[in-house]
């Protein structure tokens, strides 16, 4: 699981049965200091975070077990937590 | 399993269901013998109790994961498995 800081939402009406009702979101991959760690991607949003919010994300075949739609779905990245506070050494 | 050192901790009470319970620790990957970071840092299910800079074991994989958590229905993909005491390495 890894930070990210959302900076947009992705509307795909025309996509694969399994991901209806999916909510995509861009993030920006960042580090605790807010520095950039990597490209953006494309994640479906469990957690109705907004624009600008501080999340935190799971990739690979975990990111399918919040999905309560279908019993399978196509996708790799998942946003399952919003961070309200961080303590840092 | 990656060599980790605790850089922080992170609360979020609005997060899925299953990961509710337990403490989240952030951790970076860092170098066995010299300490220095060498990644991004990652979030990771903290099981052994662990506390700020200490050095960490971090298991990334996914089905270990939710074997040690005991719960299928956990997405977490990093835990927290044992504090380092001692790194002895011959040099390079």
């Amino acid at each position: 699981m890894f930070l990210a800081q959302v900076c947009g939402t992705v509307v795909a009406d025309h996509k694969l049965a399994e991901l209806q009702g999916a909510i995509f979101k861009v993030v920006q991959p960042v580090d605790e200091q807010g520095r950039i760690t990597g490209p953006k991607i494309v994640a479906v949003d469990n957690i109705y975070s907004r624009h600008g919010d501080l999340v935190y994300l799971v990739k690979g075949k975990e990111a399918i077990i919040p999905w309560k739609k279908t019993d399978m779905a196509p996708f790799d990245a998942a946003i399952v937590g919003l961070v309200d506070g961080m303590e840092l050494a | 399993m990656i060599f980790s050192r605790v850089i922080g901790t992170v609360w979020a009470t609005e997060r899925v269901e299953s990961i509710k319970q337990s403490a989240l620790r952030l951790v970076a990957p860092c170098c066995p013998r010299t300490g220095e970071r060498q990644g991004p840092p990652v979030l990771a299910v903290d099981l052994v109790g662990c506390r700020e800079n200490d050095r960490v074991l971090v298991v990334y994989e996914g089905s270990s994961t939710r074997f040690a958590l005991d719960d299928k229905e956990t997405p977490c993909e990093a835990i927290v498995v044992g504090i380092v005491d001692l790194v002895d390495m011959e040099e390079e």
